[in-house]
């Protein structure tokens, strides 16, 4: 647990002397102590935190500074995901995430943004909080702070607005891949905003150039139609995993296709305002 | 020059145009090279049966590989991605790739 | 805890007028302590420490007895009203020059961040709860031999902070329940003026843990120095 002291307004040295009292007098030793300070109030912090065994992490959120005192020794765990591929990342940073006590951050490294991304995802569904993001040299990385997941609240009454279409089939079933862009134009046309998700076969859609295969003699060529519904605001998701399998990379996405993990589908298909279905 | 073996190789030409359409709707109806090299191997291997001239057997033989490389480069870039349908074209494939064995048979034995 | 003996010695061993006072925030009724009722009159949160202090006051207040809603504002038993949470009142008063400076300082007033359904008063040695703050108003001397009690255990130094607005209720009661280290006040408007706080007083809030080690300070402070 975390313990927060709101000490605004309180310039250094002040800031620094009421920190050292805080700290030599904790209620619970070896808990992390935050400050919120003004501006320029951190200066000195540091010598404060060493002192006392203690590391300063300091952030800026808006006027006001966050001054972190983590005991030493006890430092924000940090977990690389480069190379691996969803669920690994998914998996690892949610054991961590079990296992950390409220308050406690993890920072979580990939060299892709699309796993970070993924990461975030399952970070949130499961009640706990990104706190940062950001890039640091060739890896992206998000920081994670547990929190105990609320159960849900009086069900209010939700829009359902939005329609995801979980795509199985690709381009080896013609009817069904034709089915889900001519279901995305009319619900479009119905003002739903349209997710595309595609796992299995149907990631055989979402690699450059094989839509353009296919083509039924009553419709456009699928491709085409595919772009159309892109165009119109629709998202498309391919299942990494699916996409791995079938040899189809990053590079190899046809436009408007991103990569995405177990978790943006768990995420997609937990949001009360999407209708499901499956083609 | 064994005709047996042609005939064999008819009853699968045969029972390819119906397995053979059944998969050409799946991939969305656009087969007509690989058809139309089926319905002409059908034709010249009637005429090999009927006549027995060895000049037709060598053209029907050679149609026959034909319809089985025609199917695989129409189908493969499909299949390579289709893990969980290609059951669905098993039956037509498995037909016609009997076809090119056939085929050597019928010249060389 | 029965804080009894400790109430007693500290009024022994620095001379207070009256006695310490045991202040606790109560978040439900539930957590009013058994036995204690309401205070017999509307007032402020001064006036009821000033009570429990002076007169041995003993009971709880909840926000229908607060009349002074800027202390019970800060102390999360109502909303702390626009007026005073925008600055302008503070403003109008005099306090401050600008409307920004006062909204300046009410911003930076320390403020509960949980809610709570009454504070409850108590001279400490008959308190029969376990404060969150215990409140001395002394003198600047006595306020003194606290202050060195306080350091005698490790040293270092004391800051204290306050802006002449809302000091028994912000800088005494609640600053130290958040932050769990003693601070020095120098009175306000509304306790010296409505509460009796005297010229020659200032108050001190601390917090129960530092207690035990303050009182054992200041028997040695009387035994070395008188």
């Amino acid at each position: 647990m975390a313990k927060t002291i709101r000490a605004i307004g309180i310039p250094a040295p002040n800031a620094g002397i009421l920190a050292g009292n805080v700290l030599k007098n904790p209620d619970n030793p070896g808990e992390e102590v935050r400050f919120v300070l003004s501006t320029g109030a951190e200066e000195g912090l540091d010598a404060v935190a060493r002192k006392h065994g203690y590391t300063l992490e300091i952030t800026q959120t808006g006027a006001t500074i966050e001054a972190r005192m983590v005991p030493s020794g006890k430092n924000m765990e940090e977990v690389d995901v480069s190379g691996d591929f969803c669920p690994g990342p998914v998996i690892t940073v949610g054991n961590i995430l079990a296992g950390l006590p409220t308050g406690e951050r993890l920072k979580v490294k990939s060299t892709s943004a699309d796993t970070i991304a993924d990461v975030a995802a399952a970070v949130t569904s499961s009640g706990s909080k990104v706190v940062g993001e950001g890039v640091e040299g060739d890896r992206h990385y998000l920081i994670a702070e547990k929190a105990e997941r609320q159960a849900a609240g009086a069900a209010a009454a939700v829009d359902r607005d939005r329609v995801l279409i979980v795509q199985g089939n690709g381009i080896g079933n013609a009817e069904r891949a034709y089915a889900t862009f001519i279901f995305s134009k009319v619900a479009q046309s119905m003002g739903r905003k349209v997710t595309i998700f595609l796992l299995m076969d149907g990631v055989s859609l979402a690699k450059k150039g094989n839509a353009a295969a296919v083509k039924h003699p009553a419709f456009d060529r699928l491709d085409r139609l595919m772009a159309e519904v892109v165009a119109a605001g629709a998202t498309v998701y391919a299942c990494e995993l699916s996409a791995k399998f079938r040899g189809i990379e990053q590079a190899d996405l046809a436009d408007g296709v991103k990569l995405a993990g177990a978790a943006t589908y768990l995420q997609l298909l937990s949001d009360p305002a999407y209708a499901v279905v499956n083609f | 020059m064994d005709i047996t073996y042609q005939v064999i190789a008819l009853a699968i030409l045969v029972s390819s145009t119906v397995t053979g359409f059944i998969t050409f709707r799946m991939l969305g109806m656009k087969l007509a090279p690989h058809f139309g090299a089926l319905i002409i191997a059908l034709a010249v291997t009637l005429a090999a049966i009927a006549t027995g001239t060895g000049a037709i057997v060598y053209v029907a033989a050679l149609l026959q590989v034909i319809v089985a490389l025609t199917a695989f480069t129409q189908m493969w870039e499909t299949l390579k991605y289709s893990f969980q349908t290609s059951p669905g074209y098993g039956p037509h494939l498995a037909l016609v790739m009997m076809l090119p064995v056939l085929a050597v048979a019928s010249v060389a034995l | 805890m029965s804080y009894n003996t400790t109430g007693k010695e500290l009024i022994d061993l620095l001379g207070l007028k009256g006695s310490p006072v045991a202040v606790k925030l109560a978040k439900t009724e539930a957590d009013v302590p058994a036995g204690y009722q309401k205070v017999p009159e509307k007032s402020r949160h001064c006036q009821f420490v000033q009570d429990a202090r002076l007169k041995g006051m003993k009971g709880y207040a909840t926000h229908e007895e607060h009349v002074c809603k800027g202390g019970a504002g800060v102390m999360g038993i109502e909303p702390l009203p626009p007026s005073v949470a925008d600055g302008s009142t503070y403003h109008k008063l005099g306090n401050f020059k600008t409307a920004e400076g006062a909204l300046d300082t009410v911003n930076a007033i320390p403020k509960s961040p949980e809610a709570h359904y009454a504070s409850v008063y108590s001279p400490l040695e008959t308190a029969d709860f376990e404060p969150d703050v215990v409140v001395v108003v002394a003198t600047p001397k006595q306020a003194l031999r606290l202050t060195q009690a306080y350091l005698h255990a490790s040293g270092g130094r004391v800051s204290s902070d306050y802006s002449g607005i809302q000091s028994l209720c912000a800088d005494a009661v609640v600053a130290v329940k958040e932050r769990g280290v003693p601070n020095m006040t120098l009175g306000c408007n509304g306790s010296r003026k409505n509460s009796g706080i005297a010229e020659d007083e200032v108050i001190m809030g601390i917090p129960p843990k530092n207690l035990a080690a303050i009182v054992e300070a200041l028997k040695v402070f009387a035994a070395k120095w008188g």
